[in-house]
C-alpha cells in the first residue's frame, strides 16, 4: 500500500528507493521496541541460572517449580473466577446501558455519559485506593467479591465504548420492521436486536477480559488475605527475588500470562471468522446502494 | 376481520402530527376502500411517509383518529394491527436466510412448522423467488430484495398492505417490471395496497385512486385520470407531468365563455360549471403540452383555439419534442409534437400556428 502511494508520486529514484527500504525498516524497529522487552522475558524464562546477567543453558525447571506450587493453581482460579463472573456481568450491564443511551432520551444523559467514561481517565492508583476505602466503610470483607465489584466497575465502560460503536451501524428500521410483522418488544430484542448488535458484544466481552485478568494495580487495593489473583501472585513473586535474586519464576509466569492473554482472544476472533454470516459486511454494501 | 364485507378499509379522521413547530401532516380526512391500489403522491417532506406510519403505527397521531375496518387503532402498537409495512430500505433482517426472512412473522404468531413451510413455498411462487430460499439478503439483487420484502409482509394475509416508496431504489428498467409485478400480486391477492411515491409516473400507473399531497395536507384525490386531466391546483397541474398556466378575465364570447388575457389573446373554453356570476373574475387554465397542435397554415375547422407564433426554442425528447412557443411577443408555450410527426422537424424561428380544443383547457376553481 505505502509502497504504490510512493511509486504514484514524484519523488526522484533514489529517494523513492530509500523509502522503500526504510518504511519496512522503521515498522520492524516499533515493533521490537514494542515486543523486545517481552521477548526478553520469554527467553530468559527457559534460563538455568534463573537471572538477566547470564546464559546458564535452556532449562525448564522454573516451569517446573512454578506449575508444582500450590500458589499459581489456587491464583489462576482466583483470577479466572473474578474475570470470567465480572467479565459476564460488565457485558450485560454495558450493552443494556450502551442501548439506553443510544436509544433513549433521559434527562441527565450527557452528564451520565461522561461520568460513566470516567474510570478510563481516572489514575488506577486512585480508583484502587478510593475502592478500598469504600469497601472498608462498608465493611464489605476483601476477596473475590470485592474483586468481581471492582472489575465490573472498570470494565463497564469498555464494554460500553464497544457496543455504542456497534450500534451506530445498525439499521435500527430493522426493530420497526420485526414489531411491524407481529414481534412485540421483547421479541423483537430476542430475535433482532441482540443477533445483530452480537458482534459488538462479543467484541467488548473478548476486549474486557484480558483488562479485567491482567489488571494489577486496583486489584491489588481490593483483593484479600488467601485470594491472590495471578497478576498479584506476580508482584508477589518479583518482591520474592529482589531478595533472592531468582527471577525465573517470575519470567515463566509472565511468559505465561502474556501467552494466555494473547490465546484467548485469538481464539475468540477464529470463532468469530468461522460463523458464516458477517452483518458488518452486509451493511456496507447497503450503506453504498442507499 | 370483523368488517371484511364492508367496503371501507381504511379511515383517517382529521389526523394531525406536529414535530415540534412543524406540522407534517395537517388534518387530512380520507376512506381508503377495501381491495383498492391506493397512492400518496407528492414531494418528499409533504407528509406522505408520516402519513403512512401513522396508519402502521409506528406514528402517533396528535389529532384525529386512525380506523382499520371500523376499528379505532389510535392506541394500538404495530404489532397489534392488522397491517404490514414494505419500507423504503426493505429492512430485510441480515442475519436470516430468505426463508427465515419470510418465515418470521409465522414464527412470532407459533404457526405449526408445516403450516409455515407450505404458506412460504406459496409466496414464494407467488413472487417468483422459489429456489432462494436459504440465500441471504446481501447475496439477492435489489429486485430480489424486494421481492422478499414484500413475501414477508405478504404471507401475514394483512387486511392492508403499506409501502413506502419501495421501487426508489431501483433502476429504472426493474422499476417498470416491479410495478407490473406489483399490480399482479395485488390484484392477486386483492387486499388494500397504500402506497407511498413521489414519482407521478408510478402513481399514475399502478393506482385505483390517487391522494396528492402537498405541505401535509391533500390538495386533490381521485383516479389517475381525473387527477391528470382536471387538476383542482396549480400544484397538482405542475406536479403531475407539465402544464402551461394561463390565465385571464372571464368573459362572455359567442354562446360560451373565454378567458381574455391582458396580452389581448382570447381563449375558448368550455361553459361546463360556469354561470354569470363568474364573468368578468380572474380565472386561470392549464393546458397540457400534448393536448396542443402545431401546424405551418393556420387551419382546422373544429380547433377552437387557434393562434400565429413562433418558435423560440426547441428539445429533442426521443420519442417526442418540446418547443417553446411565443404568442404575441409575450406569452411562451409549451408545445409536445410525437417524435413521427413532420412538425417535429420545424426549427427554431419558424412561424407557425398552435390551436387547441376549449375541452381541453382545464379551469382551476379557486386559489
Amino acid at each position: 500500500m505505502a509502497a504504490k502511494v510512493l511509486r504514484r508520486s514524484s519523488l526522484s529514484a533514489p529517494i523513492r528507493g530509500i523509502g522503500r527500504i526504510s518504511l519496512p525498516l522503521l515498522v520492524g524497529l516499533v515493533t521490537l521496541f514494542i515486543y523486545a522487552p517481552i521477548l526478553i522475558l520469554m527467553i530468559f524464562s527457559f534460563n538455568d541460572a534463573g537471572n538477566l546477567a547470564w546464559w546458564d543453558g535452556f532449562s525448564l525447571k522454573w516451569y517446573q517449580q512454578l506449575l508444582a506450587g500450590e500458589s499459581l493453581w489456587s491464583a489462576l482460579q482466583v483470577s479466572l473466577i473474578v474475570t470470567s463472573t465480572s467479565v459476564l456481568i460488565s457485558t450485560v450491564l454495558g450493552t443494556i446501558t450502551a442501548y439506553a443511551l443510544y436509544r433513549w432520551k433521559f434527562w441527565g444523559k450527557r452528564l451520565f455519559e461522561n461520568v460513566l467514561y470516567l474510570p478510563l481517565y481516572v489514575p488506577e492508583v486512585v480508583l484502587g485506593i478510593s475502592l478500598m476505602m469504600l469497601f472498608i466503610l462498608l465493611k464489605i470483607p476483601r476477596g473475590i467479591t470485592t474483586m468481581i465489584l471492582a472489575h465490573v466497575a472498570f470494565t463497564i465502560p469498555v464494554v460500553v465504548l464497544v457496543v455504542l460503536a456497534r450500534m451506530q451501524r445498525v439499521d435500527w428500521s430493522l426493530e420497526e420492521a420485526a414489531m411491524d410483522l407481529g414481534a412485540d418488544e421483547l421479541m423483537t430484542l430476542r430475535k433482532v436486536t441482540v443477533p445483530l448488535l452480537m458482534p459488538g458484544i462479543l467484541a467488548a466481552a473478548l476486549l474486557a477480559f484480558p483488562w479485567s485478568f491482567n489488571d494489577f494495580v486496583i486489584t491489588y487495593f481490593v483483593t484479600g488475605p488467601g485470594q491472590t489473583p495471578l497478576s498479584v501472585l506476580t508482584y508477589d513473586l518479583v518482591l520474592g527475588a529482589r531478595r533472592t535474586g531468582a527471577m525465573g519464576q517470575v519470567n515463566a509466569l509472565g511468559t505465561l500470562m502474556t501467552l494466555t492473554t494473547l490465546l484467548l482472544p485469538l481464539l475468540g476472533f477464529l470463532l468469530l471468522r468461522l460463523r458464516r454470516f458477517s452483518p458488518a459486511q452486509f451493511f456496507k454494501k447497503r450503506g453504498s446502494l442507499s | 376481520m370483523i368488517n371484511k364485507d364492508q367496503s371501507l378499509s381504511v379511515e383517517l379522521i382529521s389526523v394531525t402530527k406536529r414535530y415540534g413547530n412543524v406540522v407534517a401532516v395537517d388534518s387530512i380526512n380520507l376512506t381508503i376502500a377495501s381491495g383498492e391500489f391506493f397512492s400518496f403522491l407528492g414531494p418528499s417532506g409533504c407528509g406522505k411517509t408520516t402519513t403512512l406510519r401513522m396508519i402502521a403505527g409506528l406514528e402517533r397521531p396528535d389529532v384525529g383518529k386512525v380506523r382499520i375496518n371500523g376499528e379505532l387503532v389510535n392506541d394500538l402498537p404495530p404489532y397489534e394491527r392488522n397491517v404490514s409495512t414494505v419500507f423504503q430500505r426493505l429492512a430485510l433482517f441480515p442475519h436470516m436466510t430468505v426463508a427465515e426472512n419470510i418465515a418470521f412473522g409465522l414464527k412470532i404468531q407459533r404457526q405449526s412448522r408445516n403450516a409455515i413451510e407450505a404458506k412460504t413455498k406459496k409466496i414464494l411462487d407467488l413472487v417468483h423467488l422459489s429456489g432462494y430460499e436459504s440465500r441471504y439478503p446481501e447475496q439477492l439483487s435489489g429486485g430480489q430484495q424486494q421481492r422478499v420484502a414484500l413475501a414477508r409482509s405478504l404471507i401475514l394475509e394483512p387486511e392492508v398492505l403499506l409501502l413506502d416508496e419501495p421501487l426508489a431504489a431501483l433502476d429504472r428498467k426493474l422499476r417498470k417490471e416491479m410495478q407490473i409485478e406489483l399490480r399482479r400480486i395485488q390484484q392477486e391477492v386483492g387486499i388494500t395496497f397504500i402506497y407511498v411515491t413521489h414519482d407521478q409516473k408510478e402513481a399514475l400507473s399502478m393506482s385505483d385512486r390517487i391522494s396528492v399531497m402537498h405541505q401535509g395536507k391533500i390538495i386533490q384525490s381521485g383516479s389517475p385520470q381525473e387527477i391528470y386531466e382536471h387538476p383542482k391546483t396549480p400544484f397538482v397541474a405542475d406536479f403531475l407531468g407539465a402544464s402551461n398556466f394561463l390565465s385571464g378575465l372571464l368573459v362572455k364570447s359567442g354562446n360560451g365563455f373565454g378567458l381574455q388575457m391582458a396580452d389581448g389573446l382570447l381563449i375558448h373554453i368550455e361553459s361546463r360549471g360556469l354561470g354569470a356570476s363568474d364573468l368578468n373574475t380572474n380565472k386561470m387554465i392549464t393546458l397540457r403540452p400534448e393536448a396542443i397542435e402545431i401546424s405551418l397554415q393556420k387551419m382546422p375547422l373544429g380547433a377552437k383555439n387557434c393562434f400565429a407564433g413562433v418558435v423560440v426554442n426547441k428539445v429533442y425528447l426521443g420519442d417526442s419534442t418540446e418547443f417553446e412557443v411565443l404568442l404575441n411577443q409575450n406569452e411562451r408555450l409549451k408545445v409536445y409534437v410525437d417524435g413521427h410527426r413532420k412538425e417535429a422537424q420545424l426549427s427554431i424561428a419558424a412561424d407557425v400556428f398552435v390551436h387547441w380544443d376549449d375541452a381541453v383547457c382545464n379551469l382551476i376553481r379557486s386559489d
